[in-house]
C-alpha cells in the first residue's frame, strides 16, 4: 500500500510540474501574443499577399493575377530606385550624427556618479516627452531661411546668404538625429556600465595612456552598445515618415513617403504594398550585414 | 647588508570629504619581500595599494618606488604590474594577446615577445592555452593568467589586489602555494592585499597589519601571532578566548587580577597590551588562545598553572583537530579549546578539567 503511493507520485509528479511550469509563462504571454497575432503578423501577412497581386488601382482583388510584376517595376524604375538609395543614404547619415554625438554623453554617463548618471539619462529621454511634431514645427522655426539659425550665422559673416537647411537631405538628418539620439545614447551608455572598471585600471597599469586604455579596450568592449544603438537608429530612420514630410517635403522623397502617396494619393494599394516589402527587406539585408561583419571580426568575441 | 628599499611611503594621508581613509602611513618595502596588508575592511590596505598603484593620489606625504618620486605620476608610467580581485582579463583578447598587450606597449619585439610570454605562461604552468578567450578558463586558470600578464612585462613592483578572495577554498589554497613560488622564482617585490589571515600568516615574509587607517604592527607572520603589539593585532590574528577581570594588585614585572569567579592571576607585564597603564580597580580583559588550553592530563598537570572544573558545552569535529566549547564550573564564562586529542570520556556535557600556561596569556585595559 505504501509502496504503491510512493510509486505513483515518482510517477505523476514531474509531468505535472513540466505542465505547470509550461502553463503560467504561456498564460502571461498570451494576451500579447493574442495582440501581436491579429494587429501585426495578420495585417502583415495580408500586405505580403498584396504585394503579389498585379492591379492598377483600389482594393479589388476579384479576377486578380498572382505575379511579380510590381517587383520587377520597382526595380525598373529609377525614381523608385533612388529614392530607396536616398532613405538608405539619410538613414546612414542620422546613424552617424547619432553616433558622434551620442558616444561623448554616453561615455559621460558611465563615468558619473549614479545621481549625476540618473540626472543626464533625465535630460537624454525628455525630448521623447515631447510629440514628434511639435518637435519638428521647433526645428522648422530655427532652419526656416530667416529662422533662428540662419540670422546668427550671417549675423556673425560666417555666410553671406542664408543656407538651405528646411527641404533639404541636411533638415531631415537635423530632424531625425534630434529625434532618435536618445536610443542611441542609452544603447551605449547600457554597454559601457557592463564593463568592469577594473579592466581599465588593468590597461593603465600595464603602461596604456588613457587614450591608447579607450581605443584598445573601452571601445572595442561598447561594440555590442554601437551595434545595438546604430542598428535601431537606421531601422527607425529607414521606415520614419513624420520627419521627411515636415523637414524635408517633395524635395527629399525617402521610401516611406512615396509608399505612401501610392497608397492614400494613387490607391495603388498592391503596389505600396510591394514598396513596403521592398523598405523592409531592405533594412533587415542591410542590419544583418551589418551585424554579421562585427560579429565575425577580430572584436567578435565581446558579442558571445 | 641593508637591504634596498623598493617602495617607501613617507606620512601619506587620504581623506574622502571628512572621512580621513589613511592617517600618515609610513612604510618601507624591501626589495624582494613578499609584504602583505592585512586587515577589516575600510582600514585602508586598499586606499594604500591603490595609491601605490597610482590609482588614487594622496593628499599628503611622499611616495617612492625606487628613489623616485612617484606624486602625480599616472600609473601608465609607473612600470608596476597588478593582479585584481576580479581577474581584469581583457575579455575580447586571447590569452596571448591579453599577455602580449604591455609587451606592445614596452615596443617589444616579435620573437622576443613569443619567449617572455612562453616563460611566463610557463611559470604560472598555463602554456598551451594561449589561443583560448577569458571565458573558456576556469576562475583559477584565470587569476593564473591574470599573474602572467602581470608578470610578463617584469614590472619593478608586483601588486596583488585580494587576489585569492574570488576562488574556492581549494583552489585559494592551492593557488596561495603557487603565488609564494612564483614570487620566490622571480623575485619581484610584492605587495599583497587581504582580508584572509590565514593567506597572510602562511605567504608573507612581513605583515603589515592595519586598522583604521593606521599601521597598529608590522613583523613577521610569527612575530605578529607571537608578539601582538596591541589588543587589535591580538584580536584580529587567531581567535581567543576572553576574560573579565579587575586589576587588584601592580607588582614590579606583573598586575594581578581578580576575575569574577574570585580567582586571581598574575600576567607578566610584559604581557599587557595597551598604551596606557593600567591602575587599580580598573577593569581588565584577559585573554588566552584555544590552542594553548588544554584538558587535564598526567603529562601537563605539572605544566599548567591555571585549571578550572567545566563542563563540555559543544563539540566541533574539523577533521585534523577538535574545536571544544567548556563551560567553568562556579563561572559565567565560557573557554575554546582547541586540541588534537579528545579521550573517549570527553563528551557534551562531561566534567573536565582546562588549564594553561600564564605566561600564554594577554591582558589589556577594558575599553568602556
Amino acid at each position: 500500500m505504501h509502496e504503491n503511493i510512493q510509486k505513483r507520485d515518482i510517477s505523476e509528479r514531474p509531468r505535472k510540474r513540466k505542465l505547470k511550469r509550461f502553463l503560467s509563462p504561456a498564460l502571461l504571454i498570451l494576451p500579447l501574443l493574442v495582440f501581436i497575432i491579429s494587429f501585426f503578423v495578420v495585417p502583415m501577412l495580408y500586405i505580403l499577399y498584396l504585394s503579389f497581386i498585379d492591379v492598377k488601382e483600389g482594393l479589388n482583388t476579384e479576377g486578380a493575377v498572382y505575379s511579380i510584376q510590381n517587383y520587377v517595376n520597382f526595380f525598373k524604375d529609377p525614381y523608385y530606385l533612388s529614392s530607396l538609395w536616398l532613405t538608405i543614404k539619410i538613414s546612414i547619415y542620422t546613424v552617424i550624427v547619432c553616433l558622434v554625438l551620442g558616444y561623448p554623453v554616453a561615455l559621460t554617463m558611465a563615468k558619473s556618479s549614479v545621481k549625476v548618471r540618473s540626472f543626464i539619462t533625465l535630460l537624454v529621454v525628455s525630448p521623447l516627452l515631447i510629440s514628434v511634431v511639435v518637435r519638428n514645427f521647433g526645428w522648422y522655426l530655427l532652419l526656416l531661411p530667416n529662422g533662428t539659425i540662419n540670422k546668427v550665422l550671417m549675423g556673425l559673416g560666417i555666410i553671406d546668404s542664408p543656407l538651405k537647411l528646411l527641404f533639404s537631405e541636411v533638415g531631415v538628418v537635423i530632424g531625425l538625429a534630434s529625434a532618435y539620439l536618445p536610443f542611441m545614447i542609452l544603447a551605449i551608455a547600457t554597454s559601457l556600465y557592463n564593463i568592469d572598471p577594473s579592466l581599465e585600471k588593468a590597461s593603465s597599469i600595464l603602461g596604456a595612456s588613457p587614450l591608447r586604455t579607450f581605443r584598445t579596450v573601452t571601445l572595442p568592449l561598447s561594440f555590442p552598445g554601437i551595434v545595438a544603438g546604430t542598428t535601431l537608429v537606421f531601422s527607425v530612420s529607414m521606415s520614419a515618415y513624420v520627419t521627411p514630410t515636415l523637414m524635408g517635403g517633395a524635395a527629399v522623397p525617402v521610401l516611406p513617403v512615396v509608399t505612401y502617396d501610392r497608397i492614400m494619393v494613387l490607391f495603388q494599394w498592391t503596389y505600396g504594398s510591394a514598396m513596403s516589402y521592398i523598405l523592409l527587406i531592405t533594412t533587415l539585408v542591410i542590419v544583418f550585414i551589418y551585424t554579421k561583419i562585427f560579429e565575425k571580426s577580430k572584436y567578435g568575441e565581446v558579442f558571445k | 647588508m641593508q637591504k634596498e628599499i623598493d617602495v617607501d611611503i613617507q606620512g601619506i594621508s587620504l581623506s574622502y570629504g571628512k572621512t580621513k581613509v589613511l592617517k600618515e602611513i609610513d612604510l618601507q618595502i624591501e626589495q624582494g619581500e613578499l609584504l602583505t596588508l592585512l586587515g577589516p575592511s575600510g582600514c585602508g590596505k586598499s586606499t594604500t595599494l591603490n595609491i601605490i598603484a597610482g590609482f588614487l593620489e594622496q593628499d599628503a606625504g611622499q611616495l617612492f618606488i625606487k628613489g623616485k618620486k612617484m606624486n602625480n605620476v599616472p600609473s601608465y608610467k609607473r612600470d608596476l604590474g597588478m593582479v585584481f580581485q576580479t581577474y581584469s582579463l581583457f575579455p575580447h583578447m586571447t590569452v596571448y594577446d591579453n599577455l602580449a598587450f604591455g609587451l606592445k606597449l614596452r615596443k617589444v619585439g616579435k620573437e622576443a615577445m613569443d619567449e617572455k610570454i612562453e616563460r611566463s605562461l610557463k611559470l604560472v604552468r598555463m602554456n598551451g592555452l594561449e589561443d583560448r578567450y577569458p571565458k573558456e578558463l576556469s576562475g583559477g586558470q584565470r587569476q593564473r593568467v591574470a599573474i602572467a600578464r602581470a608578470l610578463v612585462v617584469e614590472p619593478t613592483l608586483l601588486l596583488l589586489d585580494e587576489p585569492l578572495s574570488n576562488l574556492d577554498a581549494k583552489l585559494r589554497h592551492e593557488l596561495r602555494t603557487e603565488i609564494k613560488r612564483m614570487q620566490n622564482e622571480v623575485g619581484v617585490t610584492t605587495v599583497f592585499v587581504t582580508h584572509d589571515q590565514d593567506e597572510a600568516l602562511s605567504m608573507s615574509d612581513r605583515i603589515v597589519i592595519m586598522n583604521d587607517g593606521k599601521i597598529e604592527q608590522i613583523g613577521t607572520p610569527t612575530e605578529i601571532y607571537q608578539n601582538p603589539k596591541t589588543e587589535f593585532v591580538f584580536r584580529f590574528i587567531g581567535s581567543s578566548t576572553k576574560m573579565e577581570g579587575i586589576l587588584t594588585e601592580i607588582r614590579d614585572a606583573s598586575y594581578v587580577v581578580k576575575l569574577a569567579n574570585e580567582l586571581s592571576l598574575e600576567v607578566s607585564k610584559d604581557n599587557y597590551l595597551s598604551d596606557a597603564a593600567p591602575s587599580i580597580n580598573e577593569p581588565i580583559n584577559l585573554y588566552i588562545r584555544p590552542e594553548q588550553c588544554f584538558f587535564l592530563n598526567e603529562t601537563n598537570q605539572n605544566k599548567l598553572d591555571v585549571v578550572l572544573p567545566a563542563t563540555v558545552s559543544q563539540m566541533n569535529y574539523l577533521g585534523a583537530s577538535w574545536e571544544v566549547e567548556v563551560q567553568v564550573i562556579g563561572a559565567d564564562q565560557k573557554i575554546s579549546l582547541v586540541t588534537q586529542e579528545v579521550n573517549e570520556h570527553v563528551k557534551v556535557g562531561s566534567e573536565v578539567e582546562v588549564g594553561w600556561k600564564l605566561e600564554c596569556m594577554k591582558i589589556s585595559k577594558s575599553a568602556i
